[in-house]
């Protein structure tokens, strides 16, 4: 089904030159799209390819970083605008249940106070 | 109705959707009746979650076997012995929790009690249930630890459990809700439940997330 060619973009670390073709399937990487929620900032780069194996916390610390969260504040990821998965999801697993046309998108929301 | 919040019986079918799905896949998700017809008398209750709590290794002296030198042990006993073995012994404690959904008529929101007990049934502390707390929300926790737990009485039941407590819940949701209204509603119960539950370790199994979606 997905046999179009995705281009990699810019990913947060991107430098797996010399991979193995066998290896190469394996380790394609998920395309991943984040948008904002709420008051939450939007990312002026929203797409990203992300690593199959890189966990929903993962992702919520790098994006709490890229929009400068504060320590006070909670950032939460969402797939269907709706439910968030555990931490310890990975991408790959989100990306076979909720992808589609090739993409991933996660919404992130952020907010104050716990509860 | 304020944004973010929901109707006791919008709980209650929520819950039910909740329950069927439960049933299902059966995760042990019940719904327990105390006081039928009263807005917030019932509550979803699961129970017997069992838990590792943050592992510590610990440094044992190992002394090898050696049937030559066992008589001579006491004497021996301060001195370091170049025979003995540092090893280490992983201890993990499992701690068995059981969650309680209630609808809180004063909020207009859910609110999640849970209880924790060691495994010779006697309670966990709160000091316990904070060092539970998955790694990815300490650093968040230090900043909020007063705020966010604490031990409350049990609305329905009287005894005394901890709860998330329910006065930001509103304005965590707004924004979910706002997103999803233009199309069919999810579910409120499960967005909230999937987006506070990890941090007192409940996880809801992704399979939860299409529930109110017409697939």
């Amino acid at each position: 089904m997905a046999e179009t060619e995705k281009t990699e973009l810019a990913s947060p670390a991107s430098g797996d030159v010399g991979s193995f073709p066998q290896t190469a399937d394996q380790k394609k990487k998920i395309d991943v799209l984040l948008k904002g929620a709420g008051d939450a900032p939007i990312m002026k780069k929203k797409k990203w390819a992300v690593d199959p194996t890189k966990k929903v916390s993962w992702i919520i610390e790098f994006i709490r970083k890229y929009i400068k969260c504060e320590p006070h504040e909670s950032l939460f990821l969402y797939v269907n605008q709706s439910f968030a998965p555990s931490p310890d999801q990975e991408m790959q697993n989100l990306y076979e249940c909720f992808g589609s046309d090739g993409k991933l998108i996660l919404h992130y929301c952020k907010t104050q106070a716990w509860g | 109705m304020a944004a973010g919040t929901l109707t006791w019986c919008r709980f209650k079918d929520e819950a039910s959707q909740l329950l069927r799905h439960s049933e299902r896949i059966k995760d042990g998700w019940e719904w327990t009746e105390v006081e039928v017809d009263q807005a917030g008398g019932s509550f979803l209750v699961k129970k017997d979650v069992v838990r590792p709590t943050s592992e510590r290794v610990c440094v044992k002296n190992c002394v090898p076997l050696d049937d030559t030198d066992v008589l001579d042990v006491e004497g021996s006993m301060e001195e370091a012995d170049i025979n003995t073995v540092q090893c280490e012994v992983k201890e993990t404690q499992y701690y068995r929790y059981q969650y309680h959904v209630l609808y809180s008529t004063s909020y207009c929101v859910p609110v999640l009690y849970f209880i924790a007990s060691r495994p010779d049934g006697s309670l966990a502390s709160l000091d316990e249930v904070w060092s539970s707390v998955p790694a990815s929300f300490q650093s968040r926790l230090q900043d909020d630890r007063w705020t966010f737990l604490t031990q409350q009485e049990h609305p329905v039941l009287g005894c005394p459990m901890f709860q998330l407590h329910p006065c930001h819940t509103a304005t965590m949701m707004q924004p979910l809700m706002q997103e999803t209204q233009d199309e069919e509603m999810g579910s409120y119960l499960v967005s909230w439940l999937s987006t506070v539950g990890p941090v007192v370790g409940l996880n809801l199994p992704l399979s939860y997330a299409h529930i109110g979606h017409v697939t």
